[in-house]
């Protein structure tokens, strides 16, 4: 198996305040008061947004559907969280396509119960989204400022180096001892033999948009997308 | 005239006699399974727990042209965790319990052409849906003695049923008090039936039993934890002993020189909750040694004293004989699901030597009589440093089988490497549930965040020697045969062959549903065939003719 490199946690994240940014945790961002009206003329317009990501039925199939990114999962929301995803604006027409996507049943990280195991048999089931909530504003300005601080195991994009020079960008569907499986940036489906693969690196295609927006606008993007609880 | 006739029909009932008793699989042939390989008549294909055949039709040089021969689909849902067995050409199998958490269900047992798959016969058994284990319903195999299959139950019954015809011969009840689910594959010792039950992460007092092979009728009990008054007994707080778990859920195995069995035990209960059981609580996460006729304990070796990880001690003992310091010691490779390999002599219990046979974090050494030393700290839940503990609560392994080949003189193990509970990391390194199950599931995993590996290891020095990585994490078992070749699976739903020398990858098969089984191999007609479940069937290879 070769190495799978994945970039370091980055926990620091900035805002752009209409200058020059400065890091802040995550729990540290603040963010005026957004409109989502006009957060949703960022998203479909200068934020390119719908180039990657899916909002009821319009926008591309790659990133994350977000169209109940403000509700809790499990109750149809949720799809694209942060820890969860990256849920964030696309990149934009000349960048390399786009952010995370939502696994069918995005599972929010468990606290692990104190003990687990075989006991005669084998499977004690799986996890579920019980307690879980809807993003915070926060992590959703995390995610669309550094869209690699934190995307979970359901939401990781992978850079394929082929052998024959080619590249290809895909939404990981699932990696085997022999075998990658990927939505690529044309949406379409792709199993990936390993033995033509030279190099596979672990991040999300998505840009920060830290220098892309403006603090309010980024609230109204956060505002927009708090707003998203399904149709 | 008349007495040519009776002479004759003498002659030939003396000849049906004889192939009757040919039939019949003694003790003596299984104590002796090395002069018949095209059979594998017990769980881990011989009484030493070695997973090892001496076929060798089937080799590293060949084994890439194998071809699926047949499959047998279960009627069940449940994950397939038996090991087959195969007496003259006829192999025996078992689906696991179709149960649903709201009706009843069955299990079977079935006869098949073990050359082509056709079934002879089918045993069905009830399980009422009030029969239940904590983790799945699983079945992991039978034992035969004779002509007689033997099965434990999930409702705590063990069972006789003729190979011939499927029919029963004898049902008796190991106890109706409910928590005592049997999964494990019976061990036949001389005229006995030997079972452990499971049901350790409940309110239950573990213990092994045999039973009359011939009537059914319960022979000794040991039980996994001392009652009172008894030695060990003072190594749990109160009452604690009564409820604490110590349950037997894997096949144990057999020294002839020395007449004892070997098995593991589960862990204490409750696992995570310590302080209302202080003490080393024997004999959870132990060895235990027993008179194979009496089932009075020789020895014993606790692997994790005080257990709160849930490092249950229920692997295969895998007996061998090990140079160990410029001398043979008739000895006990295990490696444990708490990350540890030992090596133990089998005759004394005696500790010779222990090493990581995976990143281990909960230890940092052995004292002098190999007790470990554990390191502050590294306990689950809010009584821990919060740091992430390894090996996972699920284990470096679990219960599926090792296997250890003569000829290469390697031990093969399945393993999770970089496995952690705790920390804040994803459970056992996986985006999914990381237990077994029987659909294909998808993997996204790092490397850093756990993932499944056939190891090989010196049995004398316990060093490694090589690997095979998977992505994703196994519950395969391996086996290794006369033709150097080295057989798992895992997740990934991929049966593959390694070459038992250094590891290379000489063949792979995708099944479509996860190996959770160990595999094994027999012959018909001199034709070798490897057999493997995954997902809910069975498959079986040859070569290509």
């Amino acid at each position: 198996m070769w190495e799978v490199r994945v970039p370091a946690i980055i926990l620091a994240a900035g805002l752009m305040m209409g200058s020059p940014l400065h890091a802040q945790a995550p729990s540290g961002i603040s963010l005026p008061a957004g409109d989502a009206v006009r957060g949703k003329a960022v998203f479909e317009g200068k934020g390119n947004c719908q180039n990657c990501h899916r909002v009821n039925g319009v926008g591309s199939l790659f990133g994350p559907d977000l169209s109940t990114i403000g509700a809790p999962p499990g109750r149809g929301g949720g799809g694209a969280a942060p820890g969860r995803g990256a849920a964030a604006p696309a990149a934009t027409a000349t960048t390399p396509a786009a952010v995370a996507t939502p696994a069918p049943n995005p599972v929010p990280p468990v606290p692990e119960a104190p003990r687990g195991g075989g006991g005669g048999g084998g499977n004690r089931g799986g996890q579920g989204n019980v307690g879980a909530t809807a993003p915070t504003p926060q992590q959703l300005a995390q995610s669309i400022l550094d869209p690699n601080a934190a995307v979970s195991v359901q939401n990781r994009y992978v850079t394929l180096k082929m052998k024959d020079g080619k590249t290809v960008v895909g939404k990981l569907l699932s990696i085997d001892t022999f075998s990658v499986q990927v939505f690529d940036s044309n949406e379409k489906l792709a199993n990936i033999s390993r033995d033509n693969v030279r190099e596979m690196t672990m991040t999300s295609p998505m840009p920060s948009y830290k220098e892309k927006l403006t603090t309010q606008e980024l609230a109204d993007v956060v505002a927009y997308l708090v707003s998203l609880k399904g149709q | 005239m008349k007495r040519r006739v009776l002479t004759l029909g003498a002659l030939a009932l003396l000849v049906f006699a004889t192939i009757a008793l040919q039939a019949q699989v003694t003790f003596d042939r299984l104590l002796h399974t090395e002069k018949e390989p095209h059979n594998w008549l017990t769980y881990s294909g011989n009484l030493l727990g070695q997973r090892y055949s001496l076929l060798n039709q089937i080799s590293t040089g060949n084994v890439k042209n194998l071809e699926l021969q047949w499959v047998w689909q279960a009627g069940s849902l449940e994950k397939y965790e038996t090991t087959s067995l195969v007496a003259e050409g006829v192999l025996y199998t078992i689906q696991a319990p179709n149960n649903t958490n709201n009706t009843d269900g069955f299990t079977q047992i079935v006869a098949l052409d073990a050359a082509t798959g056709r079934p002879f016969w089918t045993f069905r058994y009830n399980i009422p849906q009030t029969a239940r284990n904590c983790c799945g319903r699983v079945n992991r195999g039978l034992a035969i003695l004779g002509d007689t299959l033997f099965m434990g139950t999930l409702n705590s019954h063990l069972i006789a049923v003729n190979a011939k015809n499927g029919t029963l011969i004898w049902d008796t009840t190991v106890t109706t008090t409910p928590g005592y689910p049997i999964t494990v594959a019976p061990l036949v010792v001389k005229d006995k039936v030997i079972i452990g039950t499971a049901g350790g992460d409940g309110n239950i007092r573990g213990y092994i039993a045999a039973f009359d092979a011939r009537t059914g009728k319960e022979v000794w009990r040991f039980y996994t934890i001392p009652g009172t008054g008894e030695p060990g007994n003072e190594t749990w707080l109160g009452e604690s002993w009564k409820t604490g778990g110590a349950g037997v859920w894997t096949t144990g195995s057999y020294d002839p020189e020395t007449n004892l069995t070997f098995w593991g035990t589960g862990n204490p209960n409750p696992t995570g909750n310590g302080p209302i059981r202080l003490g080393d609580n024997l004999y959870s996460d132990s060895v235990v040694a027993l008179d194979a006729d009496t089932g009075k304990l020789k020895w014993h070796y606790q692997f994790t004293p005080h257990d709160e990880m849930d490092y249950d001690s229920t692997q295969v003992p895998v007996l061998a004989d090990v140079e160990f310091k410029g001398r043979t010691r008739k000895a006990m490779l295990f490696a444990n699901r708490n990350g540890l390999m030992y090596l133990l002599d089998r005759t004394t219990g005696e500790f010779l030597q222990g090493k990581p046979f995976v990143k281990v974090n909960w230890m940092d050494g052995f004292d002098a009589k190999g007790r470990p030393q554990r390191v502050p700290g590294k306990l689950p839940g809010a009584r821990g440093d919060g740091s992430p503990i390894m090996p996972t609560i699920l284990g470096a392994t679990n219960w599926y089988p090792p296997s250890f080949s003569p000829k290469t003189g390697l031990f093969y193990v399945s393993a999770w490497e970089n496995s952690k509970s705790g920390g804040g990391g994803p459970r056992g390194g996986t985006n999914t549930t990381p237990m077994g199950g029987i659909q294909l599931a998808p993997n996204t995993k790092t490397e850093e965040e756990g993932y499944g590996v056939v190891r090989a290891f010196d049995p004398r020095t316990l060093d490694k020697k090589w690997e095979f990585k998977m992505n994703e994490i196994t519950w395969a078992g391996v086996l290794s045969t006369a033709g150097d070749v080295v057989f798992s699976g895992g997740r990934e739903g991929y049966f593959f062959a390694l070459d038992g020398r250094d590891g290379k990858l000489l063949w792979k098969a995708a099944l479509g549903g996860q190996v959770n089984s160990g595999p094994m191999t027999y012959s018909v007609n001199n034709r070798q065939y490897i057999a493997v479940a995954a997902g809910t069937a069975l498959f079986s290879f040859a070569l290509r003719q």
